[in-house]
């Protein structure tokens, strides 16, 4: 399974090492290139992409690499937005909904407590129901229309949902993906939560979720 | 050549936090009579161009497509003044 770890100026490389860690043969991948093909999936990176200039996600939203995202999802490979890379998925509109300022104002980082909330996605095979993800944010409270949120809960689009909702999120949602489950997005970072060094092991299964994409 | 400012604020069910913050602090300033303060975002820049329409057309193009988040967020612009 090649998978393409997109690089903005600001991405963070814990997700390409988390990767490898499951036996993804990942690599980085510029945000000027213009092509994913030889790629079977693209994972988009937490961090802040352009220094989350004018908002998280918006100037890496029109970068040369996104048409090639898209194309990516459309083809039915694994795409994964982690933080970051989610606010960049709703922007490129790949997910619907926002995500805007935590309730409390605050940048919140911490251990959460998230609840698998579909458990037949390709994405949460063999994860636990109830998991243990840092989070690391200031932008991700889950917006979105009435109308949206109605049509995530009947596509069992939620994926994963905060125990304890710690941002206000709609739904308490922490992670979504497309109608067709191939795109996912999600708050958390199930990439800092890869060894029991780090205080949870439990993010590893999702990324051996995605090395064995389409074997399951 | 157009000079054009672009206001970026957000939209009525966000909960826009620096406005509330600000508006309780200019009220312990003692100014009740001042409220309901929004911060938003300015955008200054230059157009190449004095058809009003295509001015139009592209502020607006490119206020949807990059410079705001529609479900977050709205803009109003003028147009400043020819140079």
């Amino acid at each position: 399974m090649k998978v393409a770890v997109i690089q903005f100026p600001g991405s963070s490389s814990d997700v390409l090492n988390a990767a490898r860690l499951a036996g993804i043969d990942a690599a980085h991948v510029d945000y000027r290139e213009t092509s994913l093909d030889t790629y079977d999936g693209v994972l988009i990176p937490s961090g802040a992409s352009f220094g989350n200039y004018l908002r998280p996600g918006a100037i890496a939203a029109v970068a040369p690499i996104v048409p090639a995202i898209k194309q990516a999802a459309a083809d039915n490979k694994p795409v994964v937005g982690i933080q970051n890379g989610f606010q960049i998925l709703t922007e490129i509109g790949l997910l619907p909904g926002s995500l805007a300022q935590n309730k409390n104002v605050k940048f919140i980082n911490r251990n959460e407590s998230i609840t698998v909330s579909n458990s037949n996605s390709p994405f949460t095979q063999q994860l636990n129901q109830t998991v243990a993800f840092p989070i690391a944010h200031a932008v991700g409270q889950y917006m979105a229309s009435e109308e949206t949120l109605n049509q995530l809960e009947e596509n069992n689009q939620i994926i994963f949902t905060y125990t304890n909702n710690p941002n206000g999120s709609a739904l308490d949602i922490a992670g979504i993906t497309n109608e067709a489950g191939n795109v996912l997005g999600l708050m958390p970072h199930p990439e800092r939560a890869t060894d029991k060094i780090l205080g949870s092991d439990d993010g590893l299964q999702l990324f051996k979720n995605i090395a064995n994409w389409g074997q399951q | 050549m157009k000079k054009i400012e672009l206001k970026v604020t957000l939209l009525e069910p966000v909960l826009d936090t620096q406005g509330e913050a600000l508006t309780r602090a200019v009220h312990s300033l003692g100014h009740t009579e001042v409220d309901n303060i929004e911060v938003g975002k300015v955008l200054n820049f230059t157009i190449d161009e004095t058809d009003e329409a295509k001015i139009e057309e592209t502020v607006k193009s490119l206020s949807e497509k990059l410079f705001t988040n529609v479900n977050i967020e709205t803009y109003t612009y003028r147009v400043l003044e020819e140079k």
